[in-house]
């Protein structure tokens, strides 16, 4: 019986962890160029972006509006582009080392 | 004697009235007590009038824009929400289950920014409808409404790469939408999907 419930806890706590890394409605989980694993890769809250700002606010200046076609690097954020745009401590939390997850969540 | 004053009243209201108001207020004062001093627009009140048609520009681009936005509105409480769940609790629901975005930003429950700053430019809105009459009748008449897209879309996000930019000019039908194209390349991804046939068709309304 013990084993049981010890069981039944571990699965849930499974399901329950796998679903935190899930994405959500309108997440973008980017795919990455190489083969690095770690950080995981960066899941883009499209829809918790889209109650704040109007499409035309990111496309197509920023980011081109079909999955795959834009290239996205930490380089182009230093240097102001792609999210570094508004991720710059300005309208946005800036990109640092203390905030890595809050990009780099996917599984 | 008579001249000399018909010449000096002549002369004074050449004066007068070549004169701008503060000059005449001076003049007048001069000879008469109890002359209204004009205000004078000390910095506060230049400051304040700034302020006033500042107001008055910022609400005439919110009304050119769709009445319910403003920038220096306070945060909406789905603004505060720091995650998609919390968020999506308090956005509307089309017949689908999935979020309506246009009554979300008609109703005011969303007031999405133009850009990344709050002064950031709001694009016009483009107020006509295209109404397409497929062969078939009029019953399965669609209304396009370029309002509805471009109070969140740029022109050129379907032009001229998704439609040209003249009336009849393209053929859109079903089965390219089901298949991910023509209307299809937003819509049953990231906007309602073909399925809400009264959107888009209103003599299917009830249907």
């Amino acid at each position: 019986m013990r084993l049981l419930a010890r069981l039944t806890g571990g699965l849930l706590l499974l399901v329950l962890v796998a679903g935190a890394a899930l994405a959500v409605d309108g997440d973008i989980v980017f795919k990455r160029a190489g083969p690095e694993t770690s950080p995981p890769p960066a899941v883009f809250p499209h829809w918790l972006h889209r109650i704040r700002y109007k499409c035309y606010a990111c496309h197509p200046g920023l980011f081109q509006m079909k999955a795959g076609a834009n290239t996205v690097t930490m380089e182009a954020m230093g240097e102001g582009k792609s999210c570094g745009a508004c991720h710059n401590g300005g309208p946005a939390p800036a990109i640092d080392i203390d905030t890595c997850n809050s990009c780099h969540a996917g599984e | 004697m008579i001249l000399v004053a018909v010449a000096g009243t002549c002369l004074g209201s050449v004066l007068f009235v070549g004169c701008s108001a503060e000059t005449n207020q001076k003049i007048l004062s001069t000879f008469f007590d109890g002359t209204d001093k004009p205000p004078v627009p000390t910095r506060r009140v230049r400051r304040d009038l700034l302020q006033e048609i500042a107001d008055l520009k910022r609400q005439l681009t919110g009304q050119t824009a769709g009445g319910s936005e403003g920038a220096e509105e306070a945060p909406r409480p789905v603004d505060r929400a720091k995650t998609w769940e919390e968020a999506a609790a308090l956005l509307p629901k089309d017949g689908d289950g999935n979020v309506d975005w246009v009554r979300a930003l008609k109703e005011g429950v969303i007031a999405p920014r133009p850009g990344p700053s709050r002064t950031a430019p709001q694009q016009a809105l483009v107020s006509f409808d295209v109404t397409l009459v497929p062969e078939g009748g009029d019953d399965f008449r669609a209304v396009f409404s370029h309002e509805v897209h471009t109070a969140l879309l740029a022109c050129s996000s379907c032009h001229p790469a998704l439609y040209q930019m003249k009336a009849g000019a393209d053929t859109i039908t079903m089965d390219q939408i089901n298949g991910g194209e023509s209307c299809g390349v937003c819509h049953g991804t990231i906007a309602f999907a073909a399925t809400l046939c009264a959107r888009c068709h209103p003599a299917m309304a009830g249907g």
